[in-house]
């Protein structure tokens, strides 16, 4: 066996014994016996439900509308908390796209709805009807497969849009204003006026305009809820699409130059989207010691490379804070082995108007819990 | 993933579930280097597994979640391990019990067996985790350095081995 050969071995996925597998379940078991004694479940009756759909059919039977979603998918626009006028704005610059390309298999019908591209993600939504989901569970595709220009090494997530949206303070809330109890299970709210679902698709690259003019293969397989830890399948199908990604690299750019404290970072370009923020830093590799308490409650200390500030947030030109707006999976680090210039690129969780932009938030303190989080918690960066 | 965290963060215990399901595969490997047998490697990720669910909410950064599991995972199997020493020392040590049952495995456990124990959670971690040295430097403690002198290492056992394979075949 050589080394290329003894690698592949250890990465190879193998059999969790039984006795390892067991335990741990036990052990998760319990967890959620423990933790569903108190839930209390926020649930859509059925009939409810059916009232609902009920409702949308007349509507839908009134107004005499086609089958054809040209407009606004509800997951973009209610999830990205999105205004008229910024909807025109990224129709205009065509960062926003619509489609209307249908899949039918088992009765279940997928249909492309929206995408909304700028140079590093892409989100994609697409309407899926003919599902009965039942009260109270979680849908989910078994698998999906993301390819773009042909290439299959894409960093993909989907899931289907459960009307939770990202709260100024960076915490879910319900996008229609149900109150939301931390300490209560929280259930989505997955299913629309017209009885259909949502799943919503996010890509990301580091490659700038990665996306943009790209045809994109999409496939979607099996159909069923996902519940403590397992899929359960409901629906054996297949889902595919074919479409080119459009786009825009419409962005705000501005050279900043501006130090971050005693921090050694300096913050020397930054880009704006409606959809996502990028910062560009001179950062001197360096270590730093990192202070922190382990498991056991002990102090400890070790030495780390450092990173510069993250950026986490803005500041509106009207005084609003959004400090914590990164919807998650960014993307970081040095742009080559030789470079001090270092870049983080975050996805955000809400369409912004780039000109009301005022201030770029680099994470510099946390508030203490209990306490509110201010402007005084960051590196504050101008941009204009 | 992301939202998974974010799910068990806010109490979900469904979310953890499932990010606890999909991250077995490395646990089992990080502990199983550590750990000799399947009995202790089951108690380790059980501990980590409550310790987690207990901590989840106090995780500050997202990104860090591996990391921070890992290194609570990494700790687990020591106590286990200091456990064992003190027992070796103060009582007779009760015979190990092994649940390497059969040929499970026996390929990966046999690539395993061919580090030393000092450089196989080492290369563990960087080529299958993906973890940083610096990573693993505060991962285990160590300071980098003795990262990169445990890779290397790993490396020229794994020539080493390819060498007397060599030899043998020819």
């Amino acid at each position: 066996m050589n080394k290329a050969d003894t690698i592949k071995t250890l990465q190879m996925e193998i059999e969790i014994p039984d006795v390892v597998l067991k335990k741990a379940n036990q052990t998760l078991d319990e967890i959620r016996q423990k933790n569903t004694k108190v839930i209390v479940r926020k649930k859509i009756s059925k009939k409810k439900i059916a009232i609902i759909i009920i409702a949308a059919v007349l509507i839908l039977a009134t107004l005499g509308v086609a089958a054809a979603y040209l407009g606004w998918s509800r997951s973009l626009s209610e999830g990205f908390q999105v205004t008229e006028e910024q909807k025109t704005q990224l129709e205009e610059s065509n960062m926003t796209t619509f489609m209307s390309q249908s899949c039918t298999d088992q009765g279940i019908t997928v249909t492309t709805i929206q995408s909304i591209t700028d140079n590093y993600y892409t989100h994609i939504a697409l309407k899926v009807e003919g599902y009965e989901l039942e009260d109270g569970k979680q849908p989910d595709f078994e698998t999906l497969k993301v390819t773009v220009d042909g290439n299959e090494d894409i960093w993909a997530g989907g899931g289907f849009y459960d009307g939770l949206i990202g709260g100024a303070d960076g915490y879910v809330v319900y996008a229609d204003g149900t109150p939301i109890d931390y300490n209560e299970e929280i259930n989505g709210h997955y299913i629309q006026e017209d009885g259909s679902l949502e799943y919503q698709i996010f890509l990301k690259n580091r490659e700038k305009g990665y996306f943009i003019n790209k045809p994109i293969h999409l496939e979607l397989n099996n159909l069923g809820t996902v519940s403590k830890a397992e899929y359960f399948n409901e629906i054996t199908g297949t889902w595919s699409f074919d479409w080119d990604l459009q786009g825009s690299e419409d962005k705000k750019e501005c050279t900043l130059n501006v130090p971050l404290g005693d921090t050694d970072a300096t913050v020397i370009k930054a880009s704006i989207t409606p959809i996502s923020l990028r910062a560009e830093y001179e950062f001197p590799r360096r270590k730093k010691t990192v202070n922190y308490i382990d498991e056991n409650g002990e102090e400890k200390s070790v030495l780390w490379d450092a990173d510069p500030p993250a950026l986490t947030g803005i500041k509106m030109k009207d005084g609003t804070l959004y400090p914590f707006i990164s919807l998650g999976p960014d993307s970081t680090g040095y742009e080559s082995e030789d470079s001090d210039i270092y870049t983080m690129t975050i996805p955000i969780d809400r369409i912004i108007d780039v000109d009301q932009v005022e201030s770029l938030l680099f994470s510099n303190t946390y508030a203490e819990e209990g306490e509110t989080t201010t402007e005084d918690n960051f590196y504050v960066v101008p941009i204009e | 993933m992301d939202k998974l965290i974010k799910d068990a963060k806010a109490g979900d215990p469904d979310a953890f579930t499932r990010l606890i399901q999909l991250q077995m595969q490395s646990m089992y490997k990080t502990a199983r280097a550590i750990l000799q047998n399947d009995e202790d490697v089951a108690d380790a990720i059980s501990e980590t597994i409550s310790v987690c669910w207990e901590k989840i909410k106090y995780l500050k950064y997202d990104k860090y979640f591996r990391t921070w599991l890992t290194r609570i995972l990494i700790n687990k199997c020591n106590d286990i391990l200091r456990k064992k020493e003190h027992l070796s020392f103060t009582d007779e040590m009760p015979e190990v019990s092994s649940n390497d049952t059969g040929f499970e495995n026996v390929e990966w456990k046999e690539a395993l067996n061919s580090l030393d124990e000092k450089s196989r959670l080492v290369i563990l971690l960087y080529y299958l985790e993906g973890f940083k040295t610096s990573e693993i430097s505060i991962l285990l403690e160590i300071p980098e350095s003795t990262v990169r002198g445990r890779l290397a290492k790993g490396r020229e056992q794994m020539a080493e081995e390819y060498d007397l394979d060599r030899r043998a075949t020819t």
